[in-house]
This record gives structure tokens, sequence and C-alpha cells, in this order.
């Protein structure tokens, strides 16, 4: 009773934390934005200005809060801009004219010796820009998606990719236990009894996939008819592949699974399939995770990335050659015809004697004893 | 195992950060002609459609553009000495955006450009995934390469060039493409090749004399569609290739239509084919 209130109290101050946490952070931020003077937000505005690969560099002198205008009479020599707020000109401007939160308007009689942009806004020119006319709905600075992915970006991608992978075999591991349980079971059987067999046959399988995809395509690209056909055997050839690789995979979840959850398989046809499949398929999910939680771990990370894509690996490549051992599972290696043995000859064991006989060796004499003499 | 499930499908649904943020961003730019005398336009665009056209009168060049800033950077740079416009994706995210092109951002993301009409220019187009409109119909175009990934582009001289063209390069790729009123061009050499899918030519257009073209084509289906009052001469070494050559007769290796030597307009066409195959239609 004690232990449970003391875990329900360990709880709400779990949560508690949690919620303060973030409630913290949040009011932290908004304070930091409230707090942000427009000195600030204009040097950060010539700063985005300046990385945009369609800004331009502006010195802090040139730019203003607020809107802004160039009176016919004036003429200024170098760049102008404004800030939240539209920038117009009756007059000469030599450089550059910029409104970053607005329009820029030239109106009849104005110049623009430079460019004009607005960033945020529209240039409507009615009088002479000498440069280029640019608009930009807003900069762009920020990093491109995925580019380079922060630790924690990384991890959740990884994350959510390694969960994907799982559901979706998980799907096929549900319908081939329906489907094609005893095609499981005859490769499951053939790689528990012919390990290193089934891995070399999967080492080849896995070198002969793109040549002979090659060589098939070229085959078929003799005739006209086989160019036409070309798509559809390129289809099939992939889904042949993939089915062979999921289902040796499968295969071999299936004997980590019987590994785990401690069952043979071995005249045990009605053991739980499923639960056996999703077993060993969880543990190659929990490599995985434990892979994609990796990426603060530097080094560690990549050694833990490194054995989960061996352990996948290996996995693959076993099921795949028992896959072409048994033909799909549909060949058991008891079906399979024994390796004939070499004919052996009845008396092949004897010394073969010649026709002409043998010649018999001489006794050896021994040597007289002295005493004979 | 429940509770497993509902807590995979959860992180599942954390999802792929980034994966369906839109960061839509438009860019317009012009520039007026000035004094500039010809422009070489170097445009190299990866995912989307891009289309090509004459600009407004007093205009260099007029650019719009929409791309997802979230994966791609689209800029533009002009450079007044050399009369050079470089516009299109930055290299830095051109195969980055290749790779993570997505229908929707195709769809949606595009290059409009305009281009001055009246002084000579030589366009460098460098097309990935793209669909491609380029209407060329009243420029004057000097020189141009095409080079294309998997794209669809469409390329019409809806008028005669006002002066001859040196040099149109083609070079489609996996994809398609389609040339309206290619006597237009005036080109005084045309290579067209394509390694897999379709290319259609018309030689339509306002032209005399002969029209040289050089045809590398594989895996490749390709229509030319001829004027009656044109002659061919088809010059193309075979492998496991059709070409169509009823009615023509063959003379020292060379196919010629029917009544070749009576046309004032002929058409050469040189080169290979490759599990191809080649059919000319005739056009009235």
């Amino acid at each position: 009773m004690r232990a449970a209130v003391s875990v329900r109290v360990v709880r709400r101050v779990a949560i508690a934390l949690v919620f303060g946490t973030i409630a913290a952070q949040g009011a932290g931020a908004q304070t930091k934005a409230d707090s942000a003077r427009p000195a600030d937000a204009i040097a950060a505005a010539l700063d985005s200005l300046h990385r945009d690969a369609n800004g331009l560099s502006l010195s802090r002198t040139a730019i203003s809060s607020g809107p802004r205008t160039v009176d016919a009479s004036e003429h200024i020599t170098g760049d102008i801009a404004s800030y939240r707020g539209p920038l117009e000109i009756r007059g000469t401007v030599d450089g550059n004219a910029v409104a970053v939160g607005g329009d820029v308007v030239v109106l009849p009689g104005g110049h623009v010796g430079g460019d004009a942009l607005a960033v945020g806004g529209l240039v409507r020119n009615s009088g002479t820009v000498d440069g280029e006319s640019r608009s930009i709905n807003a900069f762009s600075v920020g990093p491109i998606a995925g580019t380079r992915l922060t630790p924690a970006e990384a991890t959740k991608r990884a994350l959510s990719l390694a969960v994907a992978c799982f559901l979706i075999l998980v799907a096929m591991a549900i319908a081939v236990a329906m489907g094609a349980r005893s095609h499981l079971e005859t490769i499951a059987s053939t790689i528990r009894t012919d390990f290193s067999r089934s891995f070399l046959f999967g080492l080849l399988g896995e070198i002969a996939i793109a040549p002979l995809f090659l060589l098939s395509m070229v085959a078929l690209g003799i005739t006209i008819v086989g160019i036409l056909l070309i798509p559809f055997a390129a289809f099939a050839y992939a889904l042949a592949v993939l089915g062979a690789l999921d289902l040796g995979f499968l295969a071999m979840s299936l004997l980590v699974g019987d590994a785990i959850l401690r069952g043979d398989g071995q005249g045990n046809e009605r053991r739980p399939l499923v639960s056996h499949l999703i077993a060993g398929l969880t543990v190659f999910l929990v490599l995985w995770l434990l892979a994609g939680g990796a990426a603060y771990l530097g080094l560690a990370g990549s050694v833990l990335r490194l054995l989960a894509f061996l352990s996948t690996w290996i996995a693959a490549t076993i099921g795949l050659g028992a896959t072409i051992i048994t033909r799909g599972g549909t060949r058991s290696p008891a079906s399979m015809p024994p390796i004939a043995a070499p004919p052996v000859e009845e008396y092949a064991w004897q010394t073969p004697t010649p026709v002409s006989g043998v010649a018999a060796a001489r006794r050896p004499t021994p040597a007289p004893r002295s005493s004979e003499r | 195992m429940k509770t497993l499930f509902l807590a995979m499908v959860s992180l599942f649904a954390l999802g792929d950060p980034g994966a369906d943020m839109r960061n839509w961003r438009s860019l317009t730019a012009s520039r007026p002609r000035s004094t500039a005398d010809s422009l070489h336009v170097v445009l190299r665009y990866d995912a989307g459609n891009v289309s090509i056209s004459a600009a407004p009168a007093p205009l260099l060049y007029d650019a719009k553009a929409r791309f997802d800033a979230a994966q791609q950077r689209i800029s533009r740079n002009y450079d007044a000495t050399a009369r050079t416009l470089r516009i299109g994706l930055d290299s830095s995210t051109m195969q980055r955006s290749a790779r993570h092109s997505s229908r929707a951002r195709d769809r949606e993301g595009f290059l409009d450009l305009g281009l001055a009409s009246g002084i000579p220019l030589d366009l460098d187009l460098d097309l990935g995934t793209t669909r491609a409109k380029i209407d060329l119909s009243s420029l004057w175009v000097s020189t141009m390469r095409v080079s294309s990934g998997t794209t669809e582009t469409d390329l019409t001289f809806g008028s005669a060039n006002p002066q001859p063209m040196r040099d149109l390069f083609v070079d489609a790729g996996v994809g398609s493409i389609t040339i309206h009123q290619l006597g237009n061009a005036h080109a005084q050499r045309t290579t067209i090749a394509s390694t897999v899918g379709d290319v259609d030519l018309d030689m339509g257009g306002d032209w005399t004399g002969d029209m040289p073209i050089t045809l590398r084509v594989a895996l490749t289906s390709t229509t030319l569609r001829v004027p009656r009052d044109v002659g061919i001469a088809l010059h193309v070494s075979k492998r496991i290739s059709t070409v169509d050559t009823d009615g023509f007769t063959e003379r020292d290796g060379v196919m010629y239509s029917a009544g070749y030597e009576q046309t004032k307009r002929h058409v050469v066409i040189d080169g290979s084919a490759t599990l191809a195959t080649v059919d000319v239609v005739w056009k009235d």
C-alpha cells in the first residue's frame, strides 16, 4: 500500500516536472521574442539579406525602420532600405533600393541605379530601375531539410524508419504464416540443418542479382516483342528478389524467435508461428532501435549501427540462400535427390594382377651361423 | 502485445522530420535590356516544371519561380560583362532535390523564364527530372544545348530564326522529346540523341535547302514528321532496329525517299539506331 502511494507520488512529481520544463521553455521563448529590440531585428534582417542567394549586402546605416520616401528633390548616393514599411522613390538612388516587409514603389521620375528588391512585398516600377527588379516572398536562409540532421532529428528518423520496417515485416510475417506456413518451415529447417551452405548460396545469390537482371534484360531486348516485355520482366524480377529476401529473412526471424521462446520448431508443427516470428523480428528491431538511438554516441553509435547492419545482412543472406536451395520452400532437403555417390566396382579394392603373372620374390636366406662354419 | 503495437505506431507517427514540411518561396526577377546585345543563358533545373518563352519588350529577362525552400534553392545571377545569366537550382541543392523529388513538389514547383527577343541567345539548358515547355517563337537563338535526364521536353520553333542557328544539340536521356517546326530553327548542325523514350521531330517550318540532322537513338521510338514537299536521305546504321523506309530507294548505302531529286528541300539524316524504331510520317 505504502509502495503504491510512493509510486503515485513519484509519477505526479515527474509529470509536474515535465510540464514545468515545457512551460518554462515556452515562457522563456515568448519572453525572448517579446524583448527582441527593433535594432536586433534589423540586424537579423540584414544578416538574412546577406546570406540569401537572392538577397544582397547592405550597410547598417542604409536601413531604417518603418515607411520611407525619397522625395523628387532628393539624391541618395548609396543604398537605401526600409524595414517593415514601403519604400517610395520619387527622386534618385544611385545604389540599391530595398524593402524588407514592404513594397518598393518607384514612381514616375524615380530612378534606381542598382537593384530594386522587395522581401515580403513587390517591386512596383513606374520609373526607372537600371539593375534587376526582384521580389521574394520570404528569405531562404535556413538549413535545407535533411542536408545535415541534428542528432535529435537523426535519432527520430532512424527510430521511425526501424519501426516502419518492423511493421511492414510483421504484416508480411502474418501473411506468410497464413498462406505459406509450410514453405517458411521448410526454409527454416534448411537453415537449421545446412547453415553454412545456406550462407554460401545466399552470398552467391546476392552477387548474381545484378548480372542476372542485366542478362535477362539483354535477352529480352534482342527481339522487338521482348522489348515490350522489359518493364514487366523488370518488375517481376524485382518482386521475385524481394520476395525471396523477405521469405528468407522471415525464416531466420522464426529461428531466432524459436530460440527465444524455447521452441525447437521440430516436431511441433502447431507452435504459435506468428508469435515466434514477431519475437524474432523484435530482436532485429531492438538492434536497430539501439543503433538509431545511438546518434549521440559518436564512434560507439557507428559500431552499433555496423553491428545492426551486419546481423541483418547475415540473416538476410542465410535466409536467401536457404530460399534458393529449397526453391522458395517448395522442396524440402529430404525430398531433394541425394547426391549420387561415384559407382564402386565390386572387386576394385583388390590389387590388379597382370595377365603375364607376377614374379615371385626370392625369400631372403638367413646368414649362416658361426657354429655351422 | 497491443500496447507494444500502439507504442510502435506512435513512434512511427513521429515520422521523418521535415518530410512533409513545405516551405514555399516565390521569386520574380527581371532586368531591362538596356545596352545588352546578346545573352548567354545557363539554366540548371532538376525537379519541377520549367518553361521558356519570349519576355515583354523592354526586358532582357523575366523570371518567375516557385520552389520548396526546405529542399532546394533557386537563385539567379547576371554577369553584365560576360552577358551571362545563370539561373536555376543552386548546385549544392541540385542532386539532393532530384533525390527527394516528390510528385507534389514537382507539380507545384516551377521556373518560368522569359528572354529578350531581337538579340542572339546562347541557351545552355540542363534539365533533370522535369517537364519542360520551351517555346522559342519570336526569339533569336544562336546556339542551343539541351541536356536532360528523365524529362518530358516540348520544344517549339514557332517562327523562323532571324539568323541561322550555329548548333542545336538535344540529348533527351530517358524521356520524351517533341520538337515542333524544327525547320524554323535554321540550324546549321542538329544533333538529337535519346537513350530511352520517344522522339518526335516535326520538320515543318519556313526553311529552304538542306537540313542536316544527326540522330543517335537507342531503345527509342522515333517519329519523323516530314512535309510532303521535302525529300529525305537516311543513312542510319541499324543495330537490331526497324527503320521505316517504305517507298525509299537505296543508293550507296543511303535510303532516298521517292522523288528526292525533284524536291527543293531535303532532310539529310545521318546516325545510328540501336534497339529502336524510326518511322517516317508524311504530313500535308
